[in-house]
C-alpha cells in the first residue's frame, strides 16, 4: 500500500517536473523565435560573404567589354564573347590546351598520391613496426615546407635532367604536396574500418595482401574517393612551382590565368579574365556541389591542406 | 589446450604485430618521392646558402664556398628583419582573426537547420576551394581604384568619393585586404574542423550546464572549450603555418599594385632575393632561416597530432 502511494508520489513529482522543464521549453523556444531570426540573418551574411566575389565575377564574366566599368549589381548587357575571347588564341593564351594540362596533372597526380598513399596508410594504420611516430612525423612535416624554398632547388634538377617544361616536372612536385594530405587523410580512415573481416578473410586462407584487396579496399572506397577529391583540388589550384617549370605547352590553368591577367599592359582586359576564372573554378564548383558532405568529411579527418 | 588456443591467438595477432620487410616496403613509394622532391632540393638549398652563388653558377659557373657569409649578410641587413617582422605581425592578426571567425561560424552552424547548415557549408566550401590566384585576380577586381565595385558602394554609402582611392598603395590597407582574401579562404576550413568538434560535445553535458544557469560564454569557456583544446590547438598551428608562408596573395597582389619593398613577406621576399635579383646565395639562407622556423612551428603539430593518434 506505502510502496503503491510511493509510486504515486513519485509519478506526481515526476509530472511536476516534466511540466516544469516544459514551460521552460516554451520560454526558450520564445526567446529562440528572436534568436532564431538572428541566426537566420547571420547564415544569409555568411553565405553572402562567401558567393559575393562568385556573384561579381560571374555577371563581369558575362557583361560585354564595352560595359566593363559598369557597376550595376544585376547582369547587363550579356553576351558570351568573353568566354570566345578567353578560349581565343589570339592573344598568346591557351586556355583550352591549359584546361587539358590541368585535368592531365591532376588526375595523374590525384591517381599516382593515392596508389602510394594506399599503401603508406595501410601500413601506418594496421602494421606495427619501429619509428614508426617519427616517419608519420616526418610525412606531416614535409606538408608544411615553403613551396617557395624549393623553386630554385627543383628549377636546377629538372634542368640538369633535361625535364624542364614537361609534365612530369608538374606533377612529380604536386605528388609531393599531395601526399602528406593523403596519406594522412587515408591512415585516419583506415583506423576506423573492420579489420576483423581482414583476420577472418586470412583464416579462411587469403593471404594479407588478398584480404586487403578483397574486404578491406571496397569497403574504404568512399574514403578512398574522398581523399582523390581532396587531392584533385589541391592539384588542381597548384600555381608556385607551375609558374616556374611548366612551358607554354604544359602550363595549367592557374598559370594561364595570371597570364591573361598582365597580357595587356595598362588595359587590365576584365572581362576576360573574369571568364576565364569562370571556367577554371567550374570544375570546382561542380565537385563541390556532388560531393559537400564528403569533402567536410575529408577535411575534418585529416585536418591537413596541401 | 593452451598451446592450441596460444597458437591461435598469436597467428590472429600476426599481421598486426609483423615486424618483417612488409612495412618497409609500403613505405618505400612514398619516401622515395618525399626524398626526390623535398629532401634533395632541400639540401641543395643547404649547400647553396653556404656558397657565393649568383647568375653566371646558374648557368654552370664552379661556386665557391664561402662559410657564414651570405647568413651575416642576410642579418645584417635590416630589410630581412622588417620582412621577418611584418610577416609574424600578418600572420598572427590573420590567425587571431581567421579563428575568431572560424569559430563563430562553428558555432552559428549547430543551431541551423540541415538545410541552412547545407547552404553555409557550400558557401564555405567554394570559397575554400578557389584558386588562391582567381580568388586574388576576383578581390582585387572588388577593390579596383578607379572602376572597383568597392569603391563605388563605399561612395554610395557614405557619399564620400571613393573613386581612385588605391586600396594597393598603402601598406597597411595592402595587408587589410590581402589579409581578407586569405581569411576568406580559411575560414572555412577552421570552420568546418571546430564544427565537427562540436558535434562530438556530448548533449547531457551541455544540457546539465544550461540548467543550472550557465550562459552562451560560459557555456563555450568551461565546456566547449576544453572539450576541443586539442582541436583548437592543432587548427591554430595549421593556420600559422599557412599564414606564415603565404605566397601567392601577396605576390599576385604587388603585381596588381602595391610597393614591394613595403609589403613583402618571408615568401615573396625569398622569391625576389633568389630570382627577381639573382642572389641565390642569400635567398638560400633566408629560405633555410625560414624552413627551420616553420619547422620549430611544426613540429608542435606534429607533436600533438602524434600524441593523439596514439600511435
Amino acid at each position: 500500500m506505502s510502496a503503491i502511494a510511493a509510486t504515486a508520489t513519485r509519478t506526481v513529482a515526476r509530472d511536476r517536473a516534466v511540466a516544469a522543464v516544459d514551460t521552460r521549453a516554451i520560454a526558450m523556444k520564445r526567446r529562440g523565435r528572436g534568436r532564431g531570426i538572428r541566426t537566420g540573418i547571420s547564415a544569409a551574411v555568411i553565405v553572402l560573404w562567401c558567393l559575393a566575389p562568385f556573384y561579381w565575377m560571374i555577371v563581369t564574366a558575362f557583361r560585354d567589354v564595352g560595359y566593363t566599368y559598369d557597376t550595376a549589381f544585376w547582369p547587363t548587357h550579356v553576351t558570351f564573347d568573353n568566354f570566345t575571347t578567353a578560349f581565343s588564341t589570339q592573344l598568346g593564351n591557351h586556355l583550352g590546351k591549359a584546361l587539358l594540362n590541368s585535368l592531365f596533372i591532376g588526375v595523374c597526380v590525384t591517381a599516382i598520391a593515392l596508389i602510394i598513399g594506399i599503401f603508406a596508410a595501410y601500413a601506418l594504420a594496421r602494421l606495427d613496426f619501429r619509428f614508426k611516430g617519427i616517419l608519420l612525423g616526418v610525412i606531416l612535416g614535409a606538408s608544411m615546407f615553403p613551396g617557395v624554398a624549393l623553386i630554385t632547388p627543383l628549377f636546377q634538377l629538372f634542368t640538369n635532367i633535361g625535364w624542364m617544361g614537361s609534365y612530369q616536372a608538374l606533377i612529380l612536385p604536386s605528388i609531393s604536396f599531395v601526399l602528406p594530405l593523403t596519406v594522412y587523410t587515408l591512415t585516419s580512415f583506415f583506423r576506423e574500418m573492420p579489420w576483423d573481416l581482414e583476420e577472418a578473410a586470412r583464416i579462411d586462407g587469403c593471404t594479407q595482401a588478398q584480404a586487403f584487396r578483397k574486404i578491406i579496399l571496397p569497403l574504404a572506397a568512399p574514403a578512398v574517393f574522398t581523399t582523390a577529391i581532396l587531392a584533385f583540388i589541391s592539384s588542381w589550384n597548384e600555381y608556385l612551382i607551375s609558374s616556374q617549370l611548366s612551358s607554354d605547352a604544359t602550363q595549367p590553368v592557374t598559370v594561364a590565368i595570371a597570364s591573361f591577367a598582365g597580357s595587356q599592359p595598362h588595359q587590365e582586359p576584365y572581362t576576360t579574365v573574369m571568364a576565364a576564372g569562370t571556367i577554371v573554378t567550374i570544375p570546382l564548383v561542380i565537385l563541390v556541389l556532388i560531393f559537400q558532405r564528403r569533402i567536410v568529411a575529408g577535411l575534418t579527418a585529416g585536418g591537413v591542406k596541401g | 589446450m593452451t598451446t592450441l588456443l596460444g597458437s591461435v591467438s598469436s597467428r590472429l595477432r600476426r599481421p598486426v604485430g609483423r615486424k618483417g620487410l612488409a612495412p618497409a616496403l609500403l613505405l618505400v613509394p612514398a619516401t622515395l618521392i618525399l626524398i626526390a622532391i623535398i629532401g634533395w632540393p632541400l639540401l641543395q638549398l643547404v649547400i647553396v646558402s653556404f656558397q657565393q652563388f649568383g647568375r653566371a653558377q646558374v648557368f654552370g659557373q664552379a661556386a665557391p664556398f664561402v662559410g657564414f657569409d651570405n647568413y651575416t649578410r642576410v642579418l645584417g641587413d635590416p630589410q630581412f628583419w622588417q620582412v621577418l617582422a611584418r610577416s609574424f605581425l600578418f600572420c598572427i592578426v590573420n590567425v587571431v582573426v581567421t579563428m575568431s571567425l572560424g569559430t563563430l561560424v562553428a558555432l552559428l552552424m549547430t543551431r541551423l537547420n540541415k538545410f541552412f547548415r547545407t547552404l553555409v557549408s557550400v558557401g564555405l566550401l567554394l570559397a575554400w576551394a578557389m584558386p588562391a590566384l582567381t580568388a586574388v585576380i576576383i578581390w582585387g577586381w572588388l577593390f579596383d581604384t578607379q572602376f572597383g565595385v568597392v569603391n563605388y558602394l563605399l561612395s554610395q554609402v557614405t557619399g564620400i568619393d571613393f573613386t581612385g582611392h588605391s586600396w594597393l598603395i598603402d601598406p597597411i590597407s595592402f595587408f587589410a585586404v590581402a589579409g581578407v582574401i586569405i581569411t576568406w579562404q580559411s575560414v572555412p576550413f577552421v570552420a568546418f574542423t571546430i564544427y565537427a568538434g562540436l558535434t562530438q560535445v556530448p548533449d547531457e553535458v551541455m544540457e546539465a550546464a544550461q540548467l543550472d544557469g550557465a550562459g552562451a560564454v560560459q557555456r563555450f569557456r568551461l565546456i566547449v572549450f576544453p572539450y576541443l583544446k586539442s582541436i583548437f590547438l592543432v587548427v591554430t598551428i595549421l593556420q600559422v603555418i599557412w599564414d606564415l608562408r603565404v605566397f601567392t596573395q601577396i605576390f599576385a597582389l604587388q603585381g596588381i599594385g602595391g610597393i614591394r619593398e613595403q609589403t613583402s613577406t618571408l615568401g615573396v621576399y625569398i622569391y625576389q632575393t633568389s630570382l627577381g635579383t639573382g642572389d641565390y646565395g642569400a635567398g638560400g639562407a633566408i629560405a633555410v632561416i625560414m624552413v627551420i622556423i616553420m619547422l620549430a612551428i611544426s613540429i608542435f603539430y606534429v607533436r600533438q597530432t602524434i600524441k593523439e593518434e596514439a600511435l
